[in-house]
């Protein structure tokens, strides 16, 4: 009787602990600072290159990446099919990426497609299908291996250039971090970092449209009445239970690529979470009220999804307004700048509500990149890669590419290391400096 | 003569030049792998589309049993605005599974909607359109072929509507359930058939005339189908090493590809490979030094050049030698010399990874 009351009393003063729990007093958001060399912003497409290049080179780099885990746009919004890394027969994009590439192709049985045939106008048979959860898990082990301090879940708000270093603020779960660097390299993809550090960006009014990857299964297309398909489609269309733009207007498109890089959400931007929440909304109700419509159809009664990545990928929001824009023209007709870091070859790429058109390259031409369309305006210190490259919306279209990100981020990378081991900006590094860096860790760097 | 006997005249002179005459069989091909004459055929059967079933397909062989090529009589119906024709053909195969060409019996020809005969450009550019194994055909089901979409373009045969109008590019205008049938037959179930009764022939002579070949397609398709088989035959082996140093970059990395380690357990096939790292880019070298880290040994003279070249290789590279290195527990006096140098170097990076080696080789010892 007594020990009962004795833990009644005690129950009364405290939470009834059972054997094994212990008490967490309310949790308060920990601080910490930190020091690193090079600051990675978004472990992306470009971002995880740059950081593990910087890894290699002895750097100290530490990798904000908002999500869990590394590859954006190839692995989490699973676009996971990179082109292109060979032109005219050649290999034009090598180093890290093509290394991770290359293996996550050999580690998963697969093999490579034929380079040496033209791709003609179908340039996706240069593409490479990986499997992206693979990749994105190689990323992140040559990260480790490289030494990089992988922040998930982290994102900055604050950027501030002070005695020759950057502090950066930053919040994640539960913590709040203060980073102090010497380089930033931006790929978040958005440009955000150089926003946040006062840098001007540029962006179209209308943006291309953003995709939510998912895959369809439970039905044969060889047995659907794609005619009535199509019409019952166009009545729900007009009766406003579907958006046409949404799937291009085409349903028959979408049962047949089982929803591989159909859909359309307008507007979808992912710089900040209440704009990528809101494009992930509207991709995922999309294909909801698609898959709803699909299942009263005659031979769909057992369309399922098989997959469905987690996030919209995003093709288009900000660019930065960079010492040089390259243009359409540039693009176009091969020019190699003297600052030329990488290459980029694809077709010039610009998706519409219409669908897209791709406009190939005329034959032997390769575009580049040249080192200061990744340096902002009266910048220091400070470099970016992917897809916010500064470059005119033509040219953005075909520079945005995968394999073309992971050439810059492996040379804006370079850059930064040189600029930390000569105390100088990025884009003051010796030319043939950075090409002999890039060079020694497997990089193409074009020749002028 | 009568204005219109000229008119007739010519208009059988322009007739005969643009089409076979019926007497012709009516034969496009293209360039075969194996050049032999045929001595014997095979017969299998299959049942492979509903509309031809207990069809039968050939193996036609050379003397020394080489399938030369493969052949199926295709008999089925083409139907124009409800009008039914028999499509009567033969295609042919490559033993490599390639498309190699097609003939009509004495006396038929393909003809369009309206029974309007192809033409000889019609010909030509159907053997062209059925030689590409890329075209969207392949990809397509029937109920999408003549699904009915704006812009209308043309008619089909099948059908009175029309195709999708990027379709078009891919099919002989007026004959598009032609075209796409025989592209379906051709790339579908029969074709892995094909290959594979060529595997039951198996022979290294027979694979050597393949990966040495002018059509890449044959070669590529060789080479995946030697991999595993290289030890065995040294020949064989030679002839795709040697591929390897080739200007084709795919040439070149589908034969690093063909390889598998137990084929570098060889003296010979190490120091050829550790040759033609020389000119070879990044990625294809990585490939390369990834099968010394798989193969079970390492000989000495092996060992020898890696010390000799690690400083001259890229970092990746010599990180990869490392690992290679502990793979096969090398923890020689050169070795450990070599590393030590690397572990003095002004990149932390691979200082530090020479470390691990020389921390991992100490334990070794002890
Ligand atoms: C639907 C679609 C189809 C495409 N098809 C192809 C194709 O077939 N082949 C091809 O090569 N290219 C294709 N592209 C283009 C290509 O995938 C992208 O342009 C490219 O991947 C962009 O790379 P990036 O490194 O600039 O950005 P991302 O790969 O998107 O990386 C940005 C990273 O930054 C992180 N991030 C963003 N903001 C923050 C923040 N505030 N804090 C911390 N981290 C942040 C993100 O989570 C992400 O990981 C396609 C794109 C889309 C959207």
């Amino acid at each position: 009787m007594l020990t009962r009351i004795g833990v009644l009393s005690l129950g009364m003063a405290m939470p009834g602990l059972s054997q094994g729990e212990i008490l967490k007093k309310p949790y308060k958001i920990r601080f910490r600072t930190m020091e690193t060399d090079i600051l990675v912003v978004g472990g992306g497409t470009a971002g995880a290159i740059a950081a593990i290049q910087a890894g290699r080179a002895g750097q100290k780099v530490t990798l904000l990446e908002c999500q869990s885990q590394l590859g954006g746009t190839t692995t989490t919004a699973g676009v996971a099919f990179p082109g292109i890394f060979h032109a005219w027969g050649k290999q034009v994009i090598s180093g890290i990426g093509w290394e991770i590439v290359q293996e996550a192709v050999a580690l998963n049985g697969d093999t490579l497609p034929d380079f040496s045939m033209p791709h003609g106008r179908q340039h996706w048979r240069h593409q490479i299908r990986l499997n992206g959860q693979l990749y994105s898990m190689l990323l992140e082990q040559k990260c480790i291996d490289a030494g990089v301090e992988i922040r998930y879940y982290e994102t900055p708000t604050q950027i501030t250039f002070r005695n020759d270093h950057w502090l950066v603020e930053t919040v994640g779960k539960g913590i709040h971090v203060q980073i102090r660097c010497r380089q930033i390299i931006d790929c978040s993809g958005n440009a955000i970092a150089a926003s946040i550090a006062g840098f001007d960006l540029i962006r179209e009014k209308e943006t291309q449209p953003g995709t939510l990857m998912f895959t369809l299964e439970g039905y044969d297309m060889e047995k659907l009445d794609l005619n009535l398909i199509r019409s019952a489609y166009n009545d729900a269309v007009s009766r406003g239970e579907l958006v046409r733009s949404e799937f291009r207007g085409d349903i028959v498109a979408l049962l047949k690529t089982k929803g591989d890089n159909i859909q359309h959400i307008k507007g979808a931007d992912s710089t900040t979470s209440e704009s990528h929440t809101q494009a992930n909304i509207m991709g995922r109700t999309s294909l909801y009220k698609h898959l709803k419509f699909l299942k009263k159809l005659p031979g769909c009664e057992n369309i399922r999804i098989a997959d469905m990545r987690t996030e919209v990928g995003v093709r288009e929001t900000y660019r930065i307004d960079g010492l040089y824009r390259v243009t359409r023209e540039d693009y176009v007709t091969g020019r190699v700048f003297k600052d030329a870091v990488s290459y980029s070859y694809y077709p010039i790429d610009l998706h519409t509500e219409h669908g897209v058109t791709p406009r190939h390259l005329a034959e032997g031409v390769v575009a580049t990149v040249p080192l200061r369309s990744l340096i902002p305006k009266n910048s220091k210190n400070f470099i970016v890669a992917g897809r916010c490259l500064s470059s005119d919306r033509l040219a953005n279209s075909a520079l945005r590419v995968q394999a073309s990100c992971m050439g810059m981020g492996q040379a804006a990378a370079a850059a930064t290391i040189l600029a930390n081991q000569q105390n100088i900006s990025p884009g003051e590094v010796d030319m043939d400096d950075l090409r002999k860096l890039l060079e020694q860790h497997g990089g193409i760097v074009p020749k002028s | 003569m009568t204005k219109s006997l000229v008119f007739f005249l010519v208009a059988v002179l322009y007739w005969s030049m643009g089409q076979k005459t019926p007497q012709d069989p009516i034969r496009y091909f293209r360039k075969q792998t194996i050049n032999r004459p045929i001595a014997g055929v095979k017969a299998r059967t299959v049942s492979l589309e509903e509309e031809m079933p207990n069809d039968s397909l050939f193996q036609h062989l050379s003397a020394d049993g080489v399938p030369v090529y493969y052949t199926r009589e295709v008999k089925t119906a083409v139907c124009f605005d409800n009008k039914c024709r028999q499509l009567v053909i033969t295609l042919f195969w490559n033993p490599t599974g390639r498309y190699l060409g097609f003939e009509l019996p004495e006396n038929e020809f393909l003809s369009k909607k309206d029974h309007d005969p192809f033409t000889d450009k019609e010909y030509q550019r159907l053997n062209e359109l059925l030689a590409d194994p890329d075209l969207p055909l392949g990809k397509i089901t029937f109920n999408e072929l003549v699904l009915t979409s704006t812009p209308l373009k043309g008619e089909l045969d099948g059908v009175s509507g029309a195709t999708s109008e990027n379709l078009l590019q891919y099919v002989i205008e007026g004959a598009a359930y032609t075209t796409y049938k025989l592209y379906t037959i051709l790339y579908g179930p029969t074709q892995q058939l094909v290959r594979d009764w060529t595997m039951q022939c198996w022979g290294k002579e027979f694979m050597l005339e393949v990966i040495r070949s002018n059509n890449l397609y044959d070669v590529f398709w060789g080479l995946e189908n030697v991999k595993g088989k290289l030890k065995e035959y040294p020949r064989l082996q030679e002839q795709v090493l040697d591929m390897i140093r080739s200007e084709n970059y795919s040439l070149s990395e589908k034969a690093i590809h063909a390889l598998e380690p137990k084929d570098l357990e060889n003296i010979t096939v190490q120091l050829k490979l550790l040759e033609s790292l020389n000119g070879l880019d990044f990625g294809r070298k990585k490939r390369i030094l990834e099968l010394f880290g798989e193969t079970s040994q390492l000989f000495p003279e092996t060992v020898e050049q890696f010390n000799s070249r690690i400083s001259d290789m890229e970092i990746p590279l010599k990180v990869l030698i490392l690992e290679i290195f502990k793979e096969h527990e090398v923890v020689d006096g050169t070795t450990l010399h070599t590393v030590n140098g690397l572990a003095h170097s002004g990149n932390p990076y691979i200082s530090r990874k020479a470390k691990e080696y020389l921390a991992w080789s100490g334990n070794k010892k002890e």
